[in-house]
């Protein structure tokens, strides 16, 4: 995972293979011109703003006298990363000069947004809104549609549109490469492609495109050594990636497999089943036989295998029970079972209706091999109505049947099926922050 | 996980082929099959 992301932002440019040339200036302190702290500035030649940590003033760094931009507004803010803090990341070393605390228009969501400091590579920033964080860097350049279209394609990938909305500026502290200050408005657009990002960010001066990679908590307590607890994810990011993406395909791989060698046992299995007749008749019940005990004759059967006790009668609007017992002539061996055959049909509304069948089968499991009878005990409501009842009977052997291979394939299916429903869950929690919802995860919004 | 998972898909290959070559049929468990003892001498021949 970890190498994959690393490919990912190299290809990107997030993070270059080999380090560019370190430029010139080492780290700058002067005094406030408010109240006299100490402020040391990193990013000498690049930063053109920096905030005080003592008063918060903001102070033009390009200014040769330091002249203050805006006086002290608000008290120092606490933040998970302090400005100086130092971390590895991606294998670089960054450095934290910057913070803005960010809201969109209506104040309803917040995001930290740390600028990133490695005089070798330049500027990227650290995201995290909700518990969820992202490693983000400023595309040099133009990406299509960005802001405007509903999807935009950047390297080969389509990005979707997320969210379209305005970021405004409630806290900053540290050092900047622009010039920023508290109420700052920007129009925004996000467009993902989990675990990609990209963001626009538009003002009346210029349009800034950036790409951010999903980065796990963990990761960033890792590289920054913090020892706070980190935020909890209270949602799912907009590019947070569904987890284990990679086993998700290999197990409906597996699956498929699995259906196949499950087809191929089906199918040889039937190929090969005997499904041989070892017995059949039909004769007439007449009412002094109710309640005796009807046994067949003798039959066969060669080898273990299955039994189908198959059974019809003629009767119309009528019921018909069998309790039925192979006996094993040998070993005297009982198998029983009970069959309920019942056809009813009428003439109601205009309309013919029928329910029930006039015929019922049974499968008995490995009935070893041996010379049988079956016992028929027989009780329906024609003895009295039809003066006898017609029963047919057919008993196969070794009979193919689909109830193993559904119960198989069921087997196989249902953890597929329940990582798939994860899934789309997942997905639709993730879409539900969004106004652009695709189709398929809008199912409960409009229930609701 | 997707190795339990592989493990669990071949166990059931291997019961279906034991179960079609035994020939146990599932559905005789649905239609209350009981097997007891009993005397061939309770029927009529």
């Amino acid at each position: 995972m970890e190498d994959n992301m690393q490919d990912n932002l190299s290809q990107s440019g997030i993070v270059a293979a080999p380090p560019p040339e370190k430029p010139k200036g080492k780290p700058r302190r002067f005094n406030c011109p408010s109240c006299g702290g100490t402020i040391t500035l990193k990013a000498v030649g690049l930063s053109v703003h920096a905030v005080c940590s003592s008063c918060s003033s903001v102070i033009d760094t390009t200014d040769e006298n330091y002249r203050i931009i805006e006086a002290a507004h608000q008290n120092t803010q606490k933040t998970l990363l302090d400005i100086g803090t130092r971390g590895r990341l991606k294998g670089i070393e960054w450095e934290v000069i910057g913070y803005t605390d960010k809201t969109d228009g209506l104040e309803m969501y917040h995001w930290d947004e740390y600028l990133l400091y490695n005089p070798y590579y330049g500027f990227r920033f650290l995201v995290q809104e909700s518990g969820n964080w992202n490693f983000v860097k400023v595309l040099r350049r133009d990406v299509p549609g960005a802001g405007v279209s509903n999807e935009i394609v950047f390297e080969g990938q389509k990005f979707a549109l997320f969210l379209r909305g305005e970021a405004v500026v409630q806290y900053v502290k540290g050092e900047f490469y622009w010039r920023v200050k508290k109420g700052e408005r920007t129009f925004v657009a996000d467009y993902i492609a989990p675990p990609r990002i990209i963001s626009v960010e538009k003002n009346n001066e210029e349009i800034n495109i950036s790409l951010g990679e999903y980065i796990e908590p963990g990761d960033i307590a890792s590289a920054f050594a913090i020892r706070e607890k980190m935020p909890d994810k209270t949602v799912v990011a907009p590019n947070q990636p569904a987890s284990a993406q990679d086993g998700y395909r290999n197990m409906w791989l597996v699956a498929a497999a699995a259906f196949a060698l499950v087809l191929t046992v089906q199918f040889t299995t039937m190929a090969t089943a005997d499904n041989a007749e070892v017995y059949t008749n039909s004769f007439i019940v007449r009412p002094p036989q109710k309640g005796q005990t009807i046994a067949t004759a003798s039959f066969n059967i060669p080898k273990e295998s299955n039994v189908l006790i198959q059974t019809s009668s003629q009767i119309d609007n009528e019921w018909l029970e069998l309790d039925l017992s192979l006996i094993d002539e040998k070993t005297d061996k009982a198998y029983d079972l009970k069959q309920a055959i019942e056809y009813y049909h009428g003439y109601d509304g205009g309309e013919h209706w029928s329910e029930g069948s006039q015929s019922a089968e049974s499968y008995l499991s490995k009935v070893p091999a041996g010379n049988y009878r079956l016992l028929v005990d027989m009780d329906s409501g024609a003895f009295e109505k039809n003066g006898g009842v017609l029963l047919s009977m057919a008993i196969r052997r070794d009979v193919p049947n689909w109830s193993n291979f559904l119960l198989a394939t069921a087997s196989i299916f249902i953890y597929p099926l329940f990582a798939l429903f994860k899934r789309w869950n997942f997905e639709k929690n993730r879409w539900s922050e969004s106004d652009y919802t695709p189709a398929i995860y809008r199912i409960n919004e409009e229930e609701d | 996980m997707l190795k339990i998972y592989t493990a669990f898909c071949l166990l059931i290959v291997v019961m279906l082929s034991l179960a079609n070559f035994q020939g146990f049929v599932l559905t005789s468990l649905l239609t209350g099959e009981a097997r007891a003892d009993k005397t061939a001498n309770h029927y009529h021949k």
